[in-house]
């Protein structure tokens, strides 16, 4: 029997107590066990089904056995011998002065996670990557090394650099052969926290391990408030089964659809990472987001958070606020003060779609945790963290601009999705959840049609509205000094909306409005989140000469193509 | 030999089904910003909206530590009948929030014709109601409901409310 029949088949099969509406007994749908998805499983080894996200249960799709994702299994490094890989140590700080060097290899390393041997990537055998950390305007020069089994660059996102060190290759390099070399030099004009990652198959490379922080330090001794503590953490995770992380596609991305959501969170590459501090120590947090595509809405108990500072400057006025949502590839500078003894998770707390029962059901995932010692601070900042700053500098930096907020956009994009030649029955099931999209999808709750679905079949779409031009067929071309007014839009209508953190290189950018309200607090940006059926108007200040790309962050929709280009003349 | 054909006429029903309903469905997809309100029994012909706007957050996506999403809404009816229309002692209309399980109720406000009422929500699925009622004090509606509508979210059913398994024809 031809799959196809064997579908309809299957669904005119569906037990009339699901017809009549009733709850699903999820133990009993169409003959299949039930499964977390033991019954979805499609076998074991090389092409394997990715298991449910945590506490989300879901019988088998009919039509759905034998389905695959037609492309080739691949894990790199599989049949190394893992003695022959070092172990990869925890990232170092690496201080560097206004023209030092330093080496940058990425290469196999051997992790150990959930009690799994696991061949991963690192740059110099760290997880993460060398913290690097420089004084702003500072200019470093960095040999990368290519030893790992693909081409790779090294993209350093949000630094505002010369065009040719962007690291994007197609665009500003060619990519760096295996076993070859290619020296960036960077320079540093903005304080702040900042990240580096390949630019090639990110959704594999990066998701090895290869992405690692940098902190550019203001001469400004204020220019953040005074802590007891900082702490630079890079939030993760990783996709993995029994038998270890679950096969990227060799020729072709998958998980095309959502992304690859991972089940395993890691803070700095560990799954446990956990901090000590005293009673009354106020802690600021640099927050980076390398998965990729989850977006978080991050919280440490019922500790207040302050927030201030996004991804290339601190916000107008710093505000308290119930939670850190952070896309992929944002940063977000918090400072949190723990006042009461005890120990408090770090989670992300979301309301995760179950498409199958139709519910909303909460979803809380621990990334690591804070304990608070019943000794006091040694040094009390709490009035300092009372008082929410308004900062003049951003605000005098914001100014000249304001004059543009209210023009009409000079360019307008739309976010959309196009699915083609994926099984019939994924086809058709797939419209079965398309009544209703959430502004933001926390989970994958999707996981047999996300994982079927490779950047073959789906193809994500930024299109210009004006010239219907799509992904790379895009080329904007500015001169330095314009100021762009981009107004943004995420397509609701298309057959499978998804948020989408969208980043510009190598510029910096306001937002001016969302869905036409005026944005009250602004802070300079190269990465934003644009939820389902929204609109954003941005104001992109064009200072910095050369060919850019822009495209969205979630790693298996930027290999589905959703990326552009645009030049800035000087 | 009827069942044989009956049997045919509906697989091959069923074979359309897998195509026509994604045309169907993106036909009929509801505004996810958009609650259309609708009159209840005598006030069938009663027509509003109540419009989701998501809240200002500084991170673009609004929602509370434990991941609701937070709306602001407003709720706008041209035009109603007096609320003594509704019962002697009705002397105004009043909008709530109630979540889909009614276990959770909130007052958004007296609700005049003409006029926009403004509230705010954070729950996963719920419905805008407007009552009328004696006064626009009370914690919980005591009058009858005039009108009503569901959150865009309220779609979000099991998959044997889907088309799928309806013929291909949405809920």
């Amino acid at each position: 029997m031809s799959r196809f029949l064997r579908a309809v088949v299957t669904l005119w099969m569906v037990p009339a107590g699901m017809a009549a509406g009733q709850k699903p007994d999820s133990t009993k749908v169409a003959g299949h066990e039930q499964m977390q998805h033991e019954g979805m499983n499609h076998g074991t080894g090389a092409n394997r089904m990715p298991p449910m996200p945590k506490g989300m249960k879901m019988p088998m799709i009919p039509g759905m056995e034998g389905v695959a994702p037609r492309m080739t299994p691949y894990l790199p490094g599989a049949g190394k011998d893992l003695a022959t890989i070092p172990l990869a140590v925890p990232r170092k700080l690496l201080d560097l002065k206004d023209g030092d060097s330093l080496d940058l290899t990425a290469g196999f390393v051997r992790r150990t996670l959930k009690g799994k041997d696991l061949v991963m990537y690192g740059f110099n055998g760290q997880y993460p990557g060398p913290l690097i950390r420089v004084k702003q305007s500072a200019t470093v020069t960095i040999r990368f090394r290519n030893q790992l089994d693909y081409p790779s660059a090294v993209h350093w996102h949000g630094i505002r650099l010369d065009n040719r060190f962007d690291g994007a290759p197609g665009v500003t390099q060619d990519a760096v052969p295996v076993g070859g070399e290619f020296i960036y030099r960077i320079n540093f004009p903005d304080p702040g926290i900042y990240w580096y990652h390949p630019h090639v198959r990110e959704d594999i490379q990066q998701d090895l391990g290869l992405y690692g922080n940098m902190l550019v330090e203001s001469p400004d001794p204020n220019y953040y408030n005074p802590v007891n503590d900082e702490q630079v953490l890079m939030l993760d995770d990783i996709l993995m089964d029994d038998e270890g992380i679950l096969p990227y596609g060799a020729e072709v991305s998958n998980y095309s659809i959502m992304g690859r959501f991972g089940n395993v969170f890691l803070i700095n590459g560990e799954p446990d990472y956990t901090l000590q501090v005293r009673k009354g120590d106020v802690v600021r947090f640099l927050l980076t987001n390398v998965a990729n595509s989850r977006t978080l809405n991050l919280s440490i108990g019922p500790n207040p958070i302050k927030l201030v500072g996004a991804d290339i400057s601190r916000f107008e006025r710093e505000e308290l606020v119930e939670s850190v949502v952070i896309a992929p590839a944002q940063r977000y500078v918090v400072e949190v003060k723990f006042d009461v003894p005890g120990t408090y998770a770090i989670t992300n707390e979301v309301q995760a779609l179950n498409n199958f029962l139709g519910e909303f059901q909460r979803s809380v995932d621990t990334l690591g945790t804070v304990t608070v010692g019943a000794a006091p601070t040694a040094r009390d900042y709490g009035r300092q963290f009372k008082n929410l700053r308004a900062v003049a500098a951003v605000s005098a930096e914001v100014e000249p601009y304001r004059k543009h907020f209210d023009k009409a956009a000079d360019k307008e994009l739309l976010l959309t999705v196009n699915i083609q030649g994926m099984p019939l029955i994924v086809t058709a099931f797939m419209s079965v959840d398309t009544m209703y999209f959430p502004p933001q999808e926390w989970v994958d709750g999707m996981r047999d049609m996300n994982w079927v679905a490779t950047s073959k079949e789906v193809r994500w779409i930024v299109r210009d509205v004006q010239t219907k031009k799509e992904n790379m067929d895009i080329v904007w071309a500015f001169k330095r000094g314009d100021v762009i007014k981009v107004r943004m839009t995420n397509d609701a209508l298309s057959v499978h909306p998804m948020s989408h953190p969208i980043h510009f290189h190598g510029q910096r950018l306001l937002i001016v409005a969302r869905n036409g309200q005026a944005e009250e607090n602004m802070a300079w940006r190269d990465t934003i989140l644009l939820p389902v059926g929204q609109t954003v108007d941005l104001l992109i200040e064009a200072t910095n000469p050369g060919k850019w790309m822009a495209h969205c962050h979630i790693a298996e929709h930027l290999e589905a193509g959703m990326m552009m280009v645009f030049s800035v003349a000087p | 030999m009827r069942f044989s054909v009956e049997l045919v006429g509906r697989l091959c029903w069923l074979a359309l089904v897998p195509l026509l309903v994604p045309l169907l469905v993106a036909g009929h997809r509801p505004d996810l910003y958009l609650i259309s309100l609708k009159g209840t029994g005598p006030s069938s012909r009663l027509a509003g909206t109540a419009r989701l706007t998501p809240a200002r957050s500084p991170f673009g996506v609004a929602t509370t530590r434990d991941g609701q999403f937070v709306f602001l809404v407003e709720v706008a009816v041209p035009q109603l009948p007096p609320p003594t229309a509704f019962g002697p002692n009705h002397t105004t209309y009043v909008a709530w929030i109630a979540s889909a399980q009614l276990d959770r109720i909130e007052r958004i406000g007296a609700l005049t014709p003409g006029t926009l009422l403004r509230g705010r929500v954070a729950m996963p699925k719920f419905m805008v109601v407007i009552t009328a009622e004696p006064n626009a004090l009370g914690q919980k509606w005591t009058g009858p409901i005039v009108m009503r509508g569901t959150s865009p979210s309220s779609y979000l059913t099991n998959f044997s409310g889907h088309t799928m398994f309806n013929g291909g024809v949405p809920q």
